[in-house]
């Protein structure tokens, strides 16, 4: 879907200046999610990209309400969800479900796969136990094939990618629109991850489902979503779709993540300019008002670390920047490829 | 070139209560002089066996069944003790997985690099300062935090005193297990870069063992990948990345996703990665591979040289290039 149709219409899932603090005693404020506003549309998956720390999760938490937001709204087929949690409004909870990273701490190892399937069911109270949940859970199970025999073994019998098949079935199980996949194949192994992403793909195909889809991983992101978000710091810097931000890329942080990803070079001349950030990711606490990026930037100017921070603004239809120079950004990136690797 | 270190038939195994566990199975692997080889391979493939057999560092329950490991000619299995002390953090260097687990919580940085120096090269307890100041500054952490702790520091900070710990010595065997795998990408970047300036600075080796083929691809020259315990596949990384002939490696690039090509689908490998407890008979990859054939099932391939730059060790991939 591209962003020129999809912003004629509501979507589905839309986050305006999503705020989560949290407070470090004797230390100050955490600010782990800083005004962070998004939208996803129908059948549609926005990838939310970014290092340890940056927020990405807090974000998926926040949206799942496990996490109460320090302020902001969240607005669900413009619906205020904040307020329907609030009035406990299950309807809700349904359509908005979430896969967990790590899929053996997120199953309860005491129940079977059958139990942790029918749990949905049975707390929604779509129907009791006898034939008809038995009937659901299978119909679930053939959905993404999970083998019957499955069914009475309990979580540690299982290898990593059954157990986050299983994940997916339970957030499947009440036919939500919205699915939040926190990292979901980041713990598994190569060949069993693609096994997932051609699983989560396929069912969003069939189901018309939307997901937000957060991982540091982004030849992952690439590879399942629409549109994609690059955070730092609690902040989204770029925003854009998925050919946008690989070829148009505009912020200097973004530049520098893509180039730092180690590539299988089957070509000599494929390899480009690699730019390696100096330092580490700086503490969430207490940040400073001018840019968040700036002292670990590769283009950082003076002013840089005297003007407000940059805001998030459309700077081409659907692609949004953070960046005080984001026009000269890909020239600095050229004159760097020419000079090979640069290292600051 | 001068082979620095020979691998013939390695064959470990590991004893648990309840069963007996095959990580290695005959493993032959040589490094040279200055030459950086990667392993590559899922979990459980045997990587880790083989780089803690290489410095005779097995857990008590593993036990090696056949084979040798000679460094620069000598077997490290027949070394005495203090010999093969005196090898370990001198001429073979190790850097681990995890830099939080792998320095000491109680020492500063300083004294765990100084340490080294002062047991290897008996250094003077103020030369090792001087030393570790230059070391630390080659991997560009400030010298006023020699007297910090590892948990005043960040992952990347943590890895980069690990490397220079590992390099303190001038070795000429760096064995690097997944250094980047507990790290952010652009952190990685920086370790990565890091390995490739010490291994040219210092004209070591480097055996580096990582599930990530992007990393191998751009640090390393020479690559062997390796399933159930076997090298199935050996080359240089532009060869065996360009043309893979072993139908596992053929998988593992194509579930990989990647940032330049446009791949509608991933292609999964289908099944689980072979149980080292109960291997399969014949060709250990055959019950996963679409190529299967009849021999496959009960004869196991040995390795073919298809090239001076190729070797394969599978049935299907020898008929189709003849």
């Amino acid at each position: 879907m591209s962003i020129e149709t999809a912003k004629h219409e509501t979507p589905l899932i839309e986050a305006r200046n999503l705020k989560k603090y949290f407070k470090i005693p004797h230390k100050g404020m955490l600010h782990a999610v800083d005004d962070v506003s998004f939208s996803v549309y129908k059948g549609e998956t926005l990838g939310l990209v970014g290092e340890s720390g940056c927020g990405k999760s807090t974000v998926g938490n926040v949206v799942m309400g496990l996490h109460s937001a320090t302020s902001g709204e969240l607005l669900f087929k413009g619906e205020d969800v904040f307020k329907a949690r609030r009035n406990r409004n299950h309807e809700l909870y349904r359509k908005m479900q979430i896969v967990f990273q790590d899929p053996y701490s997120s199953l309860n190892p005491k129940k079977t796969i059958k139990k942790i399937l029918s749990e949905p069911f049975l707390i929604q109270k779509i129907c009791p136990k006898g034939p008809e949940l038995d009937d659901k859970i299978s119909e679930l199970c053939n959905l993404v094939e999970i083998p019957a025999e499955l069914l009475s073994c309990y979580p540690h019998e299982l290898d990593g990618g059954m157990r986050q098949v299983v994940g997916i079935a339970r957030a499947l199980s009440l036919r939500p629109e919205f699915i939040v996949c926190d990292e979901p194949v980041s713990s598994l192994d190569v060949s069993v991850q693609a096994k997932i992403i051609n699983l989560l793909m396929d069912l969003q195909k069939k189901l018309d489902l939307s997901y937000l889809f957060v991982s540091h991983d982004l030849s992952v992101v690439k590879h399942i979503s629409n549109r994609i978000a690059v955070m730092y710091l609690g902040q989204i810097v770029e925003i854009a779709d998925k050919e946008n931000i690989f070829r148009q890329t505009m912020h200097p942080y973004s530049i520098a993540l893509l180039s730092a990803i180690p590539k299988v070079i089957k070509d000599d001349n494929e390899r480009g300019a690699r730019i390696v950030l100096k330092g580490d990711v700086p503490s969430p606490l207490d940040p400073p008002g001018t840019c968040r990026f700036a002292p670990r930037c590769w283009m950082a100017r003076e002013d840089c670390y005297t003007r407000p921070a940059p805001e998030l603004k459309e700077v081409s239809p659907g692609h949004c920047v953070a960046c005080h120079y984001y026009q000269i950004s890909r020239e600095m990136m050229k004159k760097a490829e020419t000079a090979n690797t640069i290292q600051i | 070139m001068e082979k620095l270190l020979e691998v013939t038939d390695l064959r470990v195994q590991f004893k648990t209560e309840r069963s007996i566990v095959n990580a290695v199975n005959g493993v032959n692997l040589t490094i040279h002089k200055s030459e950086s080889l990667g392993l590559v391979g899922e979990a459980g493939a045997g990587k880790t066996t083989t780089a803690m057999a290489i410095l005779n560092q097995l857990a008590n329950n593993g036990k090696v069944l056949s084979g040798d490991i000679r460094f620069k000619g000598e077997s490290v299995f027949k070394m005495p003790k203090r010999q093969l002390q005196k090898i370990r953090g001198d001429k073979i260097s190790m850097i681990f997985q995890n830099p939080l687990t792998s320095l000491n919580p109680v020492f500063t940085v300083g004294e765990q690099i100084a340490m080294v120096l002062r047991h290897h090269k008996k250094m003077s307890a103020k030369e090792a300062r001087e030393a570790t100041k230059e070391l630390l500054k080659a991997v560009s952490i400030p010298e006023y935090r020699i007297n910090d702790y590892p948990i005043q520091f960040s992952g990347g900070m943590r890895q980069r005193v690990g490397i220079a710990a590992g390099v303190a010595c001038n070795p000429e065997l760096i064995i690097a297990d997944e250094p980047t795998t507990a790290l952010d990408v652009t952190i990685q970047a920086q370790i990565l870069e890091l390995l490739k300036k010490m291994q040219q600075d210092y004209n070591t080796s480097l055996l580096m063992i990582t599930h990530n083929l992007g990393i191998i691809s751009e640090l390393c020259e020479r690559v062997a990948v390796m399933y159930a315990g076997r090298i199935i596949e050996y080359g240089t990384a532009k060869e065996v990345f360009r043309s893979p002939l072993h139908p596992y490696t053929q998988g593992l690039l194509g579930a990989l996703p990647t940032l330049d090509d446009q791949k509608e689908r991933l292609t999964a490998i289908p099944g689980r990665v072979a149980n080292p407890q109960n291997l399969p008979d014949g060709c250990r990859f055959h019950p996963r591979c679409q190529h299967c054939m009849e021999q496959c099932t009960h004869l196991a391939p040995i390795m073919r040289k298809i090239n001076e730059d190729h070797y394969v060790e599978c049935f299907y991939a020898e008929e189709s290039e003849k």
